[in-house]
């Protein structure tokens, strides 16, 4: 039996050997996944994972918002720019959750990412009369965020809150070893992720787990567009050399 | 999953502390950002306005110098279509080469017209009053545009005021150019000029204080209560 998870890593599909290769006998080993599907598979996380009980490293990527989504967000912050105050709840509500998701990540702890998350629609508010028709509200607000939380660490040192036992994360539709594997993956990339290069990670974790553009990710970081893609070029080879052993049906060898 | 309750308590404190909308805000942002400018040029004006350099010297200078001195201060004021300003290598850029840039400049300038000044006359304490003018006449417009940029920068504080104390530099040695009455080649390249290297420094050093977004302390103190 071949285990995979889907793109989305919200479930898992079982084939049989004669989907792989045609035949019950078939004596050929079934191909492994490709590295780019293993890669993605890490970055949706575990299937059954409950977000709310585990924070922190691995939490389940919120990096997928449309076009339509961010023309809201600037739209709405334009609006508010120009004295429409209904309109920061719409901002509120596109850029919160995903603001949320980039700083529990990189805080690790929920009070402390509550707590920027604040400051960063409060800064947002009071800086509203700066905001340029046409620009990115989105990379604005996680530039924003970014460095609030380095501001704030530069002072305070932080660490995550412990991950639950195994026990209290698996759900009862799922099986634990897909979980299992899910779960070694995921922590997997995480740790590779931090031997990287700063620049490299952040490039890496802004395009792929938070959702932003090219664009959006450069202005956050500050620097060109061709210098971010390098960085997150970079990252994603390194991560592959990695990951190429991983082996979905047995964890790694 | 987001708590609910954040978004409760964050329209609540934005009720609580209105903001100014753009229209509000965009005549007091003018207003501030001139203001230092005009006030460089007040006490200018009373120290005697223009010297006595020769007027071919003046003119040719003056026509590298003051594009220089507005196009620094446009990028350094102005950040474009993007909330985070420019590049961070553009900026370092700007601010580092401002000063060998506008020297190279005047120099051409002044190579150009050939008034046939000598290399070096002034003493060196004419070269240090000078350059101390020069960082006064600058001390305005510095202040007025780290004022409005204060708490604002996202991304690199320091090159940030860098580039502010660059722009600052540019008008500050302008001024004291015109205001000069010596026109040999090394004062105009150590006492007017150099001022530039010298508030591009100080605009560094006040920039990594002044400019930066920070974590409020309240809220950082709220969270140490809680974890203890």
């Amino acid at each position: 039996m071949v285990h995979l998870a889907s793109l989305d890593g919200r479930r898992f599909t079982t084939l049989k050997r004669k989907d792989v290769c045609g035949t019950e006998t078939c004596a050929a080993p079934v191909r492994k996944p490709r590295v780019d599907l293993v890669l993605r598979m890490a970055l949706a996380g575990s299937t059954a994972r409950e977000p709310n009980r585990y924070v922190g490293r691995g939490a389940p990527a919120c990096g997928t918002s449309s076009r339509m989504d961010r023309v809201r967000a600037d739209d709405a912050m334009g609006r508010y720019a120009l004295g429409d105050e209904a309109a920061f709840a719409v901002v509120y509500d596109e850029l919160a959750p995903r603001l949320y998701t980039y700083l529990l990540r990189q805080c690790r702890n929920e009070a402390t990412a509550e707590d920027l998350l604040q400051q960063t629609m409060l800064h947002m508010h009071k800086a509203r009369a700066t905001f340029v028709p046409g620009a990115s509200a989105t990379a604005w607000a996680f530039a924003i965020a970014r460095r609030l939380f380095i501001d704030a660490y530069r002072r305070e040192r932080t660490r995550g809150v412990q991950e639950d036992e195994p026990d209290a994360l698996a759900s009862k539709d799922a099986d634990a070893e897909r979980l299992a594997s899910a779960r070694e993956l995921a922590d997997r990339l995480q740790q590779e992720l931090q031997k990287l290069p700063t620049t490299q990670r952040t490039a890496f974790e802004l395009i792929r787990q938070d959702g932003l553009t090219l664009i959006e990710a450069a202005e956050v970081v500050g620097t060109t567009v061709t210098a971010l893609k390098l960085r997150a070029h970079r990252a994603y080879e390194a991560l592959r050399a990695v990951l190429a052993d991983f082996d979905p049906e047995g964890g790694a060898p | 999953m987001m708590p609910p309750h954040v978004k409760e308590q964050v329209l609540k404190r934005i009720q609580a502390a209105p903001s100014p909308t753009r229209q509000a805000a965009v005549n007091r942002t003018r207003a501030l950002g001139a203001a230092g400018l005009a006030v460089t040029a007040i006490v200018w004006t009373m120290m005697g306005g223009v010297g006595g350099l020769p007027p071919g010297l003046l003119m040719a200078t003056s026509l590298v110098w003051l594009p220089a001195a507005i196009l620094l201060t446009w990028m350094s004021l102005y950040r474009g279509r993007s909330m985070v300003g420019r590049p961070t290598a553009i900026r370092a850029a700007l601010a580092l080469g401002a000063c060998p840039l506008v020297a190279s400049a005047v120099l051409v300038a002044a190579g150009v017209v050939a008034t046939g000044a000598p290399l070096a006359q002034a003493s060196w304490r004419a070269n240090a009053l000078c350059v101390a003018l020069g960082i006064v006449f600058a001390a305005g417009p510095l202040a007025s545009w780290m004022w409005m940029q204060r708490g604002r920068e996202l991304l690199a504080p320091a090159w940030s005021g860098a580039l502010l104390g660059a722009a600052a530099g540019a008008w500050g040695g302008l001024f004291i150019h015109w205001h000069c009455s010596i026109g040999d080649t090394l004062h105009v390249v150590v006492g007017h000029v150099a001022p530039i290297g010298a508030v591009t420094l100080m605009g560094a050093l006040l920039g990594w204080f002044v400019l930066p977004l920070r974590a409020r302390r309240a809220d950082l103190a709220r969270r140490s209560a809680r974890k203890s």
